[in-house]
């Protein structure tokens, strides 16, 4: 048995929930004294990670942001339930690659970076032309079968940073607060 | 449990609702077969759910989406709040030769639960075309025929719509139609600006408005969740009326987890004399005897029924002595139109909650005496405008506050035209039965093997075209068609594979839905069409099935069987 699968044991022996204030805290990089459920798809040292992520994409302004939602926790459900096999390997891979390119850039692990880090990760990949942004929803569209060796660690990278950024949106925007419009923070 | 009855309705949807409701109202002691689970009205699991309280949000999962594989191909009926009312493909299989997207309901309330509520007549444009084109064989029906029983269903129902005195769609029954928002209505105004021949009208819906008085329903609240099922029984279904309307004769046995495997047949009075079942859950066999029968299971499914019944008189399926039967598969075309954006109508009040779309009636090939299109037949449009929520950034890499505070707010109005295109009947387009591979209960499964052809892919170009020059009249931006390759199924409108017409040697029904050489077994859902039309057909199914347990009745009543 793997730690991760003892974790997630413990938790489970637990009844599911742990509290972020016990020996199991994980991936509560953003809040504190809030309930988390362990992580199913992605690796608790990913969850700081999407957190950053999630902070840059969906901040907390005069109105609260996705991670006042627990959103990474949502991101985490949605893939390991609702994407398929296919969609979830490249999102691992996505996830490695995006690690690498975040220490590239960086100089630091994502698991040490600060807001700063993150913000200039997501506009170095985000703030394209839109003949950039059009060229990388198409090949996103095509797959990545077909695709040559030396484009696909951008393939993985960008289908990894869209689904985050996606399901961040759903999970974000269809939450019962921001439906109700109960929002300023 | 009873297994003599008057009559046997095979089926509990929008037909076999309709059947069972006549017949008992009519005095006959009638039994209900329904080969999946019991569905009672409200019994709705999330009919009242909001989108947050999904644990994917409405999407399905990965899991439910291996279960409904195949049907998970159209996108839409899958989705995590109705995946419920449709069947686990793995144990339900079935065979495509070429693609066929059946999609099912097995349970009380068949697809009348889920279906797109829109409810059309047919007119002589459309039961005459066959004769006059040579397509196929004639309708023995025409419009006068069915006329009354339209008048008679509507009313029961709950139609909502708008009378426009077209010919070729014959006003009805209807309660004051739903509302078109702002931009729809400027459409309207641009259509019949721009064209002598077309109109823009609100969509015939059966929704409740208006002060009709309907029996355990109230009127429409827009909660636009209608495929989910409506506690308030706002829109038809078997469930909400016609199967409790049946229930209160105290004429009605119903008898869910009943899959009918042959119909039985004498050769001595040419009679069916009843049914044979397998429970679905025991496995065990049962016969059911009576002197009508209703075949009511859908176009697959009864015709299944029929072609699984042999006897040395009718060795390739009950009443199929034309080979007619399981050919002339068709279904409508659609997902094919345009959509375009507007930057007026910022201010406006609006809801997205309405639960119907515009229609565009046809306007292709409407006078033969006038220069005919390069298809034969038409199409029309239906749609709607919006106003642009969250998802309207899916395909961007935006990001930050701006970005999240304009996705808090109401977006451009954007206005979508989607036309359903008629198929003509094709001998060859045509499902099959597969011996060789039997489901759980030993029965055979379903190949399909039928596709769209040149007058349909004509007719789709056309589509597409004429939804961009309209939305382009109309002032509509950012204009852009699309055509999503059709399969047949899609649509969920398949038809015609045990057709009407006039002589047996070329069709399987009479012109009162009777099989021909065994008068006492009538067909009377979708199976039965001769031609498509363009027009949603269930409204067409419901009349032509209280059309013919009219007819049954006087036969029954004279002892005639």
């Amino acid at each position: 048995m793997d730690r991760r699968t003892a974790v997630k044991n413990i938790a489970l022996s637990l009844g599911l929930v742990v509290s972020g204030s016990t020996i199991l805290s994980v991936f509560n990089a953003c809040t504190t004294d809030k309930t988390v459920v362990l992580p199913e798809f992605f690796k608790k040292s990913d969850i700081y990670g999407i957190e950053g992520l999630v902070d840059i994409i969906l901040p907390k302004t005069s109105s609260i942001g996705a991670n006042d939602l627990n959103t990474s926790q949502f991101i985490d459900k949605m893939c390991y339930h609702v994407l398929l096999k296919k969609q979830q390997d490249e999102i691992r891979m996505g996830i490695q690659e995006f690690s690498k390119r975040f220490e590239e850039i960086t100089n630091k692990l994502p698991s040490n970076g600060n807001r700063e880090d993150y913000q200039q990760m997501v506009a170095t990949y985000f703030d394209v032309s839109e003949e950039r942004e059009n060229a990388v929803f198409e090949m996103l569209e095509n797959g990545s079968d077909k695709l040559a060796e030396n484009v696909k660690p951008d393939y993985y990278l960008y289908a990894f940073l869209t689904t985050i950024r996606d399901l961040g949106m759903l999970g974000y925007f269809t939450s019962q607060v921001v439906m109700e419009g109960d929002i300023e923070v | 449990m009873n297994r003599e009855y008057d009559a046997i309705v095979i089926g509990t949807g929008i037909s076999g609702g309709w059947a069972a409701k006549e017949l008992c109202e009519q005095g006959l002691k009638t039994l209900v077969l329904e080969r999946g689970r019991m569905v009672s009205h409200g019994d709705y699991p999330t009919a009242t759910k909001d989108v947050w309280e999904f644990d994917y949000r409405g999407k399905p999962s990965a899991d439910s989406n291996s279960k409904q594989k195949t049907q998970s191909r159209t996108g839409f009926v899958t989705q995590e709040t109705t995946a419920h009312w449709f069947v686990n493909d793995i144990e339900h299989p079935y065979n495509e030769t070429k693609r066929f997207d059946w999609i099912r309901g097995y349970h009380v309330g068949g697809r009348s639960l889920t279906w797109g509520r829109q409810a059309l007549r047919m007119s002589d444009l459309d039961f005459e075309a066959n004769k006059l084109e040579g397509i196929a064989v004639d309708w023995p029906i025409r419009y006068r025929d069915i006329e009354p029983w339209y008048t008679k269903v509507e009313k029961f129902i709950g139609v909502c719509g708008e009378n426009l005195g077209l010919p070729h769609l014959p006003d009805g029954h209807f309660s004051p139609a739903m509302p078109l928002n702002e931009v729809e209505k400027d459409f309207r105004y641009q259509i019949s600006k721009h064209y002598k021949d077309r109109y823009l009208t609100m969509g015939r819906f059966a929704n409740l408005t208006g002060n009709t008085h309907h029996i355990g329903r109230s009127n429409c609240v827009y909660r636009n969740r209608c495929m989910r099922g409506c506690p308030l029984g706002a829109y038809f279904s078997s469930n909400s009326s016609t199967l409790p309307a049946a229930e209160r004769t105290g004429n009605m046995t119903i008898r869910p987890y009943s899959i009918v495997s042959e119909i039985l047949y004498d050769d001595t009075s040419k009679k069916a004399t009843g049914v044979k079942i397998i429970d679905a859950e025991t496995y065990e066999t049962l016969e059911f005897s009576a002197k009508v029968i209703f075949c009511c299971a859908s176009t697959v499914g009864t015709t299944s029924i029929l072609l699984q019944s042999k006897s040395d008189r009718f060795p390739n399926g009950l009443g199929n002595d034309s080979g007619e039967l399981g050919h002339n598969l068709m279904d409508h075309h659609f997902r094919v139109g345009a959509s375009g954006t507007t930057t007026k109508f910022k201010n406006v009040p609006y809801s997205n909650n309405r639960p119907a779309s515009f229609h565009i009636p046809r306007f292709r090939n409407l006078n033969r005496s006038e220069p005919q299109s390069n298809f034969l037949r038409g199409y029309s449009f239906q749609g709607s405008a919006s106003r642009t929520d969250w998802r309207r950034a899916i395909k961007e890499l935006s990001y930050g506050k701006d970005f999240k505070d304009d996705l808090l707010k109401p977006g451009p109005w954007r206005i979508g035209l989607t036309g359903f295109g008629e198929c003509l009947p094709y001998h060859e387009n045509k499902m099959a039965l597969d011996y060789d591979k039997k489901d759980q209960w030993g029965l055979p499964t379903v190949t399909f093997d039928a596709e769209f052809k040149d007058n349909e892919l004509e007719m789709r170009k056309d589509m597409q075209e004429e939804a961009i020059r309209m939305l382009r009249l109309a002032g509509f931006e950012d204009v852009k068609g699309f055509d999503t390759t059709a399969y047949l199924g899609h649509a969920i409108h398949e038809m015609g594979t045990a057709r009407m017409g006039h002589d047996p040697k070329t069709s399987v029904l009479n012109r009162f839905n009777q099989i021909h050489a065994v008068p006492n077994v009538y067909v009377t859902d979708g199976s039965c069409m001769t031609s498509s039309g363009n027009q949603n057909p269930s409204l067409t199914y419901m009349a032509l099935t209280a059309r013919a347990v009219d007819h049954a009745v006087k036969q029954f009543k004279d002892n005639l069987w």
